[in-house]
C-alpha cells in the first residue's frame, strides 16, 4: 500500500520515459521494465498498469497497435506521438524540480537537527 | 484540451462498451500468455507459472473491472445500475413507497408553496427592462397623498418636485413617477356597460423609463403629459386588452369613458407588465396630465407643489453608483422642497426639512405595501413548513432504519461477494434520493394549487390578488436544493448504519446482534426529536388559530349582523360632479331617508351572498347602485379603501346598539369630501401611513 502511493502520481511518467527509451512496446514489457529499472524497488500489480495506458491513450499522449513480439505472440504495442513527447518533457522538468526542492528540504532539516 | 478529449472518450466509451471489453480481454490474455512463457523459461511447471502470472496481475475480473472505469465514467454507469436497482427495490415495498412519497410531498409541498408566494412577494423583479438599474424613491411603504412638509424619510412626492428634479440631476438617465394610489372606478368602452376598471396615472417618462414596449401602437409619451388635462390617452395592460377586445388591433383609437372624461386607447403595454406595483394590476394606464379631470373637484395635484401623492423610480446612469445618486438626490432634495416653503417659512417647517431625508432603495421588485404586510408572515410560515419538512424528514429516516433490520441480510451478502461499503452507501442514497424525487413531484403539483389557495386565504375577498404564481427558474432551483437537502437528511443516517453491521452474525441469520442496541438508540432520539418538533409546530398552530378567532371575535363597538354597505358611482348614474355637485347630495339624502324607510324586514337578502342588491323600493329607482353586503365574517374593515365611491353602512335599527355610521353623508357642497372611507374605524388623514398602520392610506382631500 506505501509503495503504490508513490506510484500513482508517477506511473504515467514511467511509462512514457520507457515508451521514449525502448520505444514500441506492449503492456506486459513496460510492466516488466519499470520493475528491472527499479531493480525491484518498486513492487506493481501488472494489471494497474492498463488503465495508466488508456487513460494516456484518451489523453492522446500514446497510441496503440497489434503487432507481433519477439516471441511471436499478437500483443497490443504501444508508441509515444508527439504530443507525449512533449508532455514527457514537461513532466520530467517538474518531476526534478519538485525532487530537487524535497532533496533540499529534507537535507536542511538534518542540518537544524 | 487534452482533459476535454479524455472526456469526450470516456464518453463515448459508455457505448462502445462490449467491443472493447473484447479487446481488452485479447490484450489481457496476451499479457499472461507472455508472462507464461517467461515464467517457464525461467523453470516453473505450467501450473505454477499461470498461477504466478495472474497473481503478478493482481487477478483477471479485478484488472477488467479498472479497465472498465477508466474507459467509462463508472459512476454514471453505477448510478444507472442504482437507479434501477432503487426502482424495483421501491416497486416491492409499495406500502413503505407510498407512505414515504406522501410524507415527502406533504413537506416539500408545503415549502415549495410558501416559497413560491415568498418568491412572488419578496424576490420576483418585475418584467422590465435590466430591473437592477432601478432605484426607487424612499421606501414605498406608503401610499395616499399629503401636504405636510416632509420630514424624515419621505416617500412621496409632488408632481412639482419630479418636475423640478428631473432638470436638475444628474444621476439617473431617466425618472417616472406612478400615482401611489391606484383607482378602482367604471369605465365604459365605446359607450357600452360600466365595468370596473383599474386605473393607473403616470408620467410621460413612465414606460420608457421602465424599458417596456408597446405591443400594440404606442406608449404614454412625453407629449401625452406636458399640458394640464389634455392627454386623454390610455394604455392597457395586455390581458384587460385581450379580455375586452380579442386581441383585436382595430380597437386602438377606441374611446373609454372614465368618470365623465373621455380616452382615447392609443396602445397595450407588452405581454406580462401589470404596473411596479405588486399585488396590483393596473388595466388602463392614464397620463398624471389628467390627474386633475380624473380625480374630479376640489383637486388640484399638478399645480400643488406640496401635494405629494407620487413614487419616483429612477434608472441610474450607467457608472454612477447607488451612494452617489443618494447624496445627489438628498441636496436635490433639500434645495427643491425648502423653494417651495415659500421666501419666509416657518421655523417648524424649516426644522422638519432638515429631518427629512430621501432614502433609495432597489426599485427593481416595484413597490408593495403586500410585500411590506406579508413579509413577517410569510418569514415565519417558511419557518413552520421548515419544521414540517423536518418532522418528516425524521419519520421517514425512522422508516428506513428499519427497513434497513430487513435488509441486513441483503447488504451483508454483497459486501461478502466484494462491494465496498461506499459503493452500498452510494445505492441507499440513491435509493432515498429517488424516494425524495417522487414525493416533489407530487408535493410540487400540490404547490401549484396550494400557493393560490393560501394566497385568498391570507387576503380574502371577491378579487383575488392579481400575483404572478407561475413557478420560475427560481422556485424549480429552490424545490430541488430542498428535495436533494432532504435525501440526504433522511437517507444518509440510515445508509451508514447499514453499512456499519457486523458481518458473520448478519449473514448467519440476517439479524445482527450487535448494533441492534445502538439502532435502537438512534431510533428512540429520531422519536423523541419528532414529537418535540411536533409539539412545537402543534402550539405555534393553535396559537395562531386562536388569534385568528379572536379576530373574527374583534368587538368593532356595533352589531356586525344585518349591516349592508353600498356605494355608489355617481357618474354612472349620469350625475357629474362638478356644478351639479348639489344634485348628487340631495341624492344622497333621498337614498338615505327611503333605506331608513324600509320596514326592519326588508333589508333581508341573503347573508350567504357577498354581493346582492337590496330588494324593495330601492331596487326599483336606483338600478346603478352597488351594494355589497357583508355578514359578521366578513367584517366591513375588510372592504378595499381606494373605491372612489361614496359609501354608507346601513344598521337595521333592530341589530343596532349604536347608531353608528362610518361617515356622514354630505350636507352641504362646501363640505364634500371627494374622497369617503367605508370603514368602521377613523378614517385616516393626511400624513404618510405610520409603519404599524398596514391599510393603504387615503388620499386626502384638498381644498
Amino acid at each position: 500500500m506505501g509503495e503504490s502511493e508513490v506510484w500513482q502520481g508517477t506511473l504515467a511518467l514511467m511509462i512514457l520515459k520507457t515508451l521514449q527509451s525502448m520505444g514500441p512496446l506492449h503492456g506486459y514489457g513496460i510492466a516488466r521494465r519499470i520493475e528491472q529499472i527499479s531493480q525491484d524497488q518498486l513492487i506493481i500489480q501488472y494489471g494497474t498498469i492498463y488503465p495508466a495506458l488508456l487513460k494516456l491513450e484518451q489523453e492522446g499522449y500514446i497510441s496503440s497497435d497489434w503487432g507481433e513480439s519477439e516471441n511471436r505472440r499478437r500483443a497490443r504495442f504501444y508508441r509515444l506521438t508527439r504530443a507525449g513527447r512533449r508532455q514527457l518533457e514537461r513532466e520530467c522538468q517538474r518531476w526534478e524540480k519538485a525532487a530537487a526542492v524535497l532533496a533540499r528540504f529534507v537535507s536542511t532539516e538534518e542540518e537544524t537537527i | 484540451m487534452r482533459r476535454l478529449r479524455a472526456f469526450l472518450l470516456r464518453f463515448w466509451g459508455l457505448s462502445a462498451g462490449k467491443r472493447q471489453d473484447e479487446e481488452f480481454a485479447e490484450e489481457l490474455q496476451s499479457h499472461l500468455q507472455m508472462h507464461i512463457d517467461d515464467n517457464i523459461r525461467a523453470g516453473m511447471t505450467p501450473d505454477q507459472a499461470r498461477r504466478e502470472a495472474i497473481l503478478k496481475l493482481g487477478g483477471i475480473e479485478q484488472t477488467v473491472q479498472r479497465q472498465r472505469d477508466q474507459r467509462a465514467f463508472s459512476l454514471f454507469e453505477s448510478l444507472c445500475r442504482d437507479l434501477r436497482f432503487a426502482f424495483r427495490n421501491i416497486h416491492k415495498s409499495p406500502g413503505f413507497t407510498t407512505v414515504a412519497v406522501l410524507t415527502l410531498a406533504l413537506g416539500i409541498g408545503a415549502n415549495t408553496a410558501i416559497f413560491t408566494l415568498f418568491n412572488a412577494i419578496l424576490l420576483r423583479p418585475l418584467p422590465v427592462q435590466n430591473p437592477e438599474e432601478l432605484l426607487l424613491f424612499g421606501d414605498g411603504y406608503a401610499a395616499g397623498s399629503t401636504e405636510s412638509v416632509p420630514d424624515g424619510n419621505w416617500k412621496l412626492f409632488s408632481y412639482s418636485f419630479f418636475h423640478d428634479f428631473r432638470q436638475k440631476d444628474t444621476s439617473f438617465s431617466g425618472i417616472a413617477a406612478v400615482d401611489s394610489t391606484q383607482f378602482q372606478t367604471k369605465a365604459s368602452i365605446s359607450g357600452g356597460a360600466y365595468q370596473t376598471t383599474h386605473v393607473n396615472l403616470v408620467s410621460g417618462s413612465y414606460f420608457s423609463v421602465l424599458g417596456v414596449p408597446a405591443v400594440l401602437g404606442r406608449t404614454i409619451g412625453e407629449s401625452d403629459d406636458s399640458i394640464d388635462s389634455a392627454g386623454t390617452v390610455a394604455v392597457a395592460r395586455y390581458s384587460w386588452f385581450q379580455q375586452h377586445f380579442n386581441n383585436d388591433p382595430s380597437a386602438l383609437g377606441k374611446v373609454i369613458r372614465i368618470q365623465s372624461h373621455d380616452y382615447t386607447l392609443v396602445g397595450v403595454a407588452k405581454p406580462g407588465f401589470s404596473g411596479v406595483t405588486v399585488g396590483q394590476s393596473t388595466d388602463l394606464w392614464i397620463p398624471l396630465s389628467m390627474e386633475k379631470a380624473f380625480s374630479r373637484a376640489g383637486w388640484n395635484g399638478l399645480g400643488n407643489k406640496l401635494f405629494q401623492s407620487l413614487y419616483l423610480i429612477g434608472r441610474l446612469r450607467p457608472g454612477v453608483t447607488r451612494a452617489q445618486a443618494g447624496a445627489e438626490t438628498n441636496l436635490l432634495f433639500q434645495q427643491i422642497v425648502r423653494s417651495y416653503l415659500g421666501p419666509q417659512p416657518s421655523q417648524k417647517h424649516l426644522d422638519d426639512l432638515a429631518h427629512a431625508s430621501v432614502q433609495l432603495t432597489r426599485g427593481g421588485r416595484g413597490v408593495s405595501l403586500l410585500r411590506y404586510a406579508l413579509s413577517l408572515p410569510l418569514q415565519i410560515l417558511m419557518g413552520i413548513v421548515t419544521l414540517v419538512l423536518l418532522i418528516a424528514c425524521a419519520n421517514i429516516a425512522n422508516m428506513l432504519l428499519a427497513r434497513g433490520v430487513v435488509r441486513r441480510r441483503e447488504i451483508a451478502v454483497r459486501l461478502a461477494l466484494g462491494a465496498s461499503r461506499r459503493r452500498i452507501v452510494f445505492q441507499l442514497l440513491t435509493e432515498s434520493t429517488l424516494l425524495a424525487f417522487l414525493g416533489a413531484t407530487t408535493g410540487v403539483a400540490l404547490a401549484w394549487k396550494g400557493s393560490g389557495l393560501l394566497l385568498n386565504m391570507a387576503a380574502p375577498g371577491p378579487d383575488p390578488v392579481p400575483l404572478n404564481l407561475a413557478p420560475d427558474l427560481r422556485v424549480l432551483g429552490f424545490t430541488i436544493a430542498v428535495t436533494v437537502l432532504t435525501s440526504l437528511l433522511f437517507g444518509i443516517l440510515p445508509a451508514f448504519r447499514s453499512v456499519g453491521l457486523e458481518f458473520t452474525p448478519a449473514l448467519k441469520d440476517g439479524r445482527g446482534s450487535s448494533s441492534v442496541s445502538t439502532r435502537g438508540a438512534l431510533a428512540r432520539s429520531l422519536i423523541v426529536g419528532q414529537v418535540a418538533l411536533s409539539v412545537l409546530l402543534l402550539v405555534v398552530a393553535s396559537l395562531l388559530l386562536r388569534s385568528l378567532i379572536h379576530l373574527y371575535d374583534v368587538d368593532t363597538g356595533f352589531d356586525k349582523h344585518d349591516v349592508l354597505i353600498f356605494s355608489l358611482d355617481s357618474s354612472t348614474a349620469n350625475l357629474p360632479h362638478g356644478a351639479d355637485e348639489i344634485r348628487s347630495v340631495r341624492l344622497q339624502e333621498q337614498i338615505e331617508s327611503r333605506v331608513q324607510g324600509i320596514p326592519e324586514s326588508a333589508p333581508t337578502a341573503s347573508p350567504s351572498s357577498p354581493s346582492t342588491t337590496v330588494p324593495g323600493p330601492i331596487e326599483s329607482s336606483f338600478r346603478a347602485f352597488r351594494v355589497h353586503q357583508r355578514t359578521a365574517t366578513r367584517s366591513p374593515s375588510t372592504l378595499s379603501a381606494t373605491d372612489s365611491f361614496p359609501r354608507w353602512v346601513f344598521l337595521s335599527s333592530k341589530a343596532a346598539p349604536l347608531p353608528l355610521r362610518t361617515e356622514e353623508p354630505p350636507r352641504s357642497p362646501s363640505s364634500i369630501k371627494p374622497w369617503r372611507v367605508a370603514s368602521s374605524r377613523t378614517p385616516l388623514r393626511s400624513d404618510l401611513a405610520s409603519p404599524s398602520e398596514k391599510r393603504p392610506i387615503i388620499p386626502a382631500r384638498s381644498k
